[in-house]
């Protein structure tokens, strides 16, 4: 029904305007008609309406024909000839109809055309009656619009400058589609996003320092290859570093079969690490477009493969049964995922440590290290004395705390340390999340002590933050029960202006006292008893969600392990080239958010002012 | 040299007038908004993901200020009657329509280098390339080339500002949305609206870092069927 009445007010408008003005309004009428076939065929095409849309769409342009013939037979010399022009011209346009109408299925069935044939024929048409349709369209309409402006005679310049800039127009319109058309066939592109391969990091070039035995690394590329072009230089410098324990060579595939098999190496694109009969092996694609993710984080992947061929698999137990913060918490506040791959990275096993496993006797003697993850309920006491009992043999512990979560009393007390009750907050340097007062909760710090622990955060401070989502403060108690002396190093400070919030309300009460909280420690036994502890204040600090975004909590976990298992010769950025989330303080926020928003518009405006003000007064003077 | 003499006048009129310079910096002022509330505000995002919102949000307002810039252009000549100055200088309609867009082209380029320290904050915490940002704004300006074309065009037809305004946005926003019309067309209606989309189909590779060639071609031939529909009417002026 709709169908019906658009076809009828379309139909009913054009000829309107055809009769009403017989100057200008003829070659609207013919549009009316053209868009009422376009209607018909393409609009309601299967439908009840087709028909009849095309049907008084075709008539609406013939009767379009028959008012030109009328008007042209009511006046006289120039503008009767204006009107035989704008007959020619809408002749021309409705050729497309013709053409058009060539590729319709009952012409082309009719021709027989199938296939690929069929296709050509339609492309070819299809091109033809837009350009068409505008060089007659538009030099018929600029006529008209000159014979209405001209109502009593219409100069023969103004007809000929009509039709010529109607056809130019027509024809650069139309050249229009051919430049887009080939552009699109031919189209060239070049993706520039960030892409910059790895340098080698500072762990990794330690790691190739320290080789005992010489290592071979084995690039299989073909000659011209992208992606070896872009791995070479990364390799040549870990070999430069290695004094000489590291030798880098590259193969074509095809053209080493024995060693290709060898190594079971069945295509290009492979990285072969070998150290003696063991190797390990790992596909950096030699398509440079689909190796760019790959190369972006080289180092990680040379020095977890490096790792695990030059130091021997360590385990690092996760004590559980207390509710602890783990790889599978549910709260992502908790949930220690990234952590663990993080070890796994570094060459470590991460077993679970229970009951089961004999918490309550003694710690595992291949245990490189234990992590206690902020417990929610008290360990057992034959659990702490499990865990004594390995410090006093010079075991490490990782232990992390948790406001509203177990103290650890006696466990932290054997090590000398304690930590506070309440979260701590700071309202000036926090990291943004809900936007709300909790938020001042969410500490970031660029506070580090002197220690292998801080040694690579402290070379870049004024870059990274760590970032501690509710943490309490961490101190000395003064005495420890494990064998003494121990050394106590503060690793990561607060801000000076850090209270820890009693009453919970983020704000800072008269009682509050703000100063400088430590939120980690490291405790290192005599070296009778050369036990090793770090222990920090917050476990979301070793979060998923804090270790994919803050690259200072990145390295403050993993250059702690090294640090409690003795590799602190290897502790070091591990170089990557893949894009970071941009996380920044509430502090910075400020700074940005009033200069971006105000500053700058100002000072154009300002300085815009300034600048039309002494013009305008220039100006004043010089009339004077 | 007519063109750059009418681009030069053009250019000194908006910045010897008050209007030029608000137009510069509101549009920095709403950037900057949606920079921090949409970008580096809106918690940690990849530092790609808050260069592609920043083009994405300077692109809307290059579109919004290519018509404020050029409403006026056209139609303020005739308003004031120093349109009979142009048509008897020495000047063609082509080289008067074209100096008017460079005019409109400098102010454009003006307002975009100004917030080039947007993107350069990103460099502080974040990874992005160089070329990429070229890219973006390579994108940025030749989106303004074809909005200001159309733009002018608008402003060629009508005698006072708002209604040149009113059709240039109307231009604009048809072909934004065109590309709504393919999903009810057949061939080869579908395929040029589809196509056609100034938007959608051609701005987000750039925003992406991506440059091809056919996006290019394709603002490039925009802004010359709307300089060259101006031309026209111009000329039609001189005839009737």
């Amino acid at each position: 029904m709709i169908g019906y009445v658009l076809v009828a007010i379309t139909a009913f408008a054009a000829l309107g305007l055809g009769v009403a003005l017989p100057r200008a309004g003829v070659g609207l009428a013919w549009i009316g008609g053209l868009a009422l076939v376009y209607l018909g065929q393409r609009t309601f095409g299967g439908g009840d309406t087709e028909l009849p849309a095309t049907v008084v769409g075709v008539l609406v342009v013939a009767v379009s024909f028959g008012l030109r013939v009328r008007a042209m037979g009511k006046v006289e010399g120039t503008s009767r000839a204006a009107h035989r022009t704008a007959l020619i011209c809408q002749a021309v346009g409705s050729g497309a109809l013709l053409v058009w109408a060539l590729t319709t299925a009952p012409v082309t069935d009719a021709l027989g055309l199938t296939g690929e044939s069929l296709d050509r024929w339609i492309v070819s048409w299809s091109a033809v009656f837009p350009i068409l349709a505008l060089a007659g369209g538009i030099p018929m309409l600029l006529l008209d619009q000159a014979l209405a402006a001209h109502p009593v005679a219409m100069p023969s310049v103004a007809r000929t400058q009509a039709v010529a800039s109607g056809v130019a127009l027509a024809f650069g319109i139309a050249l229009v589609f051919p430049v887009n058309y080939l552009a699109a066939q031919h189209d060239m592109d070049w993706d520039v996003s960030y892409f910059r391969v790895t340098d080698p990091g500072q762990s990794t070039l330690a790691l190739v320092g320290n080789l005992s035995e010489p290592v071979e690394i084995l690039l299989f590329y073909p000659p011209n290859s992208d992606t070896k072009e872009q791995m070479v230089p990364y390799f040549e410098e870990l070999a430069a570093a290695s004094g000489g324990k590291l030798v880098v060579q590259v193969h074509d595939q095809p053209t080493v079969p024995a060693l290709a098999k060898e190594l079971t190496v069945r295509d290009n694109g492979y990285v072969v690490l070998r150290r003696g009969d063991a190797t390990q092996k790992f596909k950096v694609d030699e398509d440079l477009k689909k190796a760019r993710r790959d190369l972006k984080k080289l180092d990680g992947t040379v020095q977890k493969h490096l790792l695990k061929l030059v130091k021997d698999k360590r385990i690092a137990y996760v004590l559980t049964g207390h509710g602890e913060a783990g790889p599978r918490d549910a709260n992502p506040f908790f949930k220690l995922g990234e952590l663990k791959q993080a070890l796994i990275a570094q060459n470590y096993d991460v077993k679970d440590y229970g009951l089961d496993e004999g918490s309550a006797e003694a710690v595992p003697d291949d245990a490189a290290f234990v992590i206690v993850a902020a417990p929610e309920t008290s360990l057992f006491p034959e659990e702490v004395k499990a865990l004594e009992a390995y410090v006093d043999r010079g075991g490490s512990l990782l232990v992390y705390a948790d406001p509203g979560r177990d103290r650890m009393t006696d466990l932290l007390a054997y090590l000398g340390v304690a930590v506070g009750e309440h979260p701590l907050a700071n309202a000036s340097r926090y990291v943004p999340i809900s936007n709300g007062p909790i938020d001042r909760a969410n500490l970031a710090t660029q506070r580090y002590g002197s220690h292998a622990t801080t040694a690579t955060l402290s070379r870049y401070a004024t870059r990274d933050y760590v970032v501690m989502i509710s943490a309490v403060a961490v101190s000395e108690t003064g005495s420890t029960g494990a064998p003494g002396p121990a050394k106590h190093t503060p690793i990561i400070r607060s801000y000076e202006d850090t209270w820890e919030d009693a009453d919970g309300d983020f704000q800072r009460g008269p009682d509050e006292e703000g100063k400088v909280h430590v939120l980690a420690m490291a405790v290192q036994g005599p070296d009778e008893h050369p036990y090793r502890a770090v222990v920090i204040g917050d476990v979301s600090s070793a979060s998923d969600i804090v270790l994919t975004r803050s690259k200072g909590s990145a390295i403050l976990a993993v250059d702690s392990v090294r640090w409690l298992v003795g590799d602190e010769d290897l502790a070091g950025e591990i170089s990557s080239e893949e894009d970071v989330r941009i996380e920044h303080t509430r502090e910075g926020d400020q700074l940005w958010f009033y200069g971006t928003i105000f500053g700058i518009p100002v000072l154009v405006l300002a300085l815009g002012g300034l600048f039309v003000t002494r013009r305008r007064r220039a100006g004043a003077e010089e009339g004077r | 040299m007519h063109t750059l003499l009418v681009a030069r006048r053009d250019l000194a009129a908006y910045l010897h007038g008050y209007a030029g310079w608000v137009i510069v910096a509101a549009v920095l002022f709403v950037t900057g908004l949606l920079f921090q509330t949409r970008g580096l505000g809106a918690g940690p995002q990849l530092s790609h993901e808050v260069l592609e919102t920043f083009f994405e949000n300077c692109g809307g307002l290059v579109m919004i200020a290519g018509i404020l810039f050029t409403m006026r252009s056209l139609a303020e000549e005739r308003q004031l009657g120093t349109d009979v100055l142009l048509q008897t200088s020495p000047a063609t309609d082509a080289q008067v329509v074209v100096g008017k867009w460079l005019a409109a082209m400098g102010m454009m380029a003006l307002t975009l280098a100004l917030t080039l320290y947007m993107p350069a904050l990103i460099f502080v915490n974040g990874k992005v390339s160089l070329a990429h940002i070229a890219v973006g704004y390579t994108g940025l300006l030749s989106l303004a080339a074809a909005t200001t074309a159309i733009g002018i065009a608008a402003s060629s037809l009508f005698r006072t500002q708002l209604p040149a305004g009113i059709l240039g946005a109307v231009v604009l926003v048809t072909l934004l949305l065109g590309w709504l019309l393919s999903d009810v067309t057949d061939a080869p209606f579908k395929d040029v609206l589809a196509y056609a989309a100034f938007w959608d189909k051609h701005f987000t590779t750039f925003m992406e870092g991506r440059l091809h060639v056919r996006d290019l071609a394709y603002y490039a031939s925009v802004t010359f069927a709307f300089l060259l529909a101006a031309t026209k009417v111009l000329e039609g002026r001189r005839w009737q």
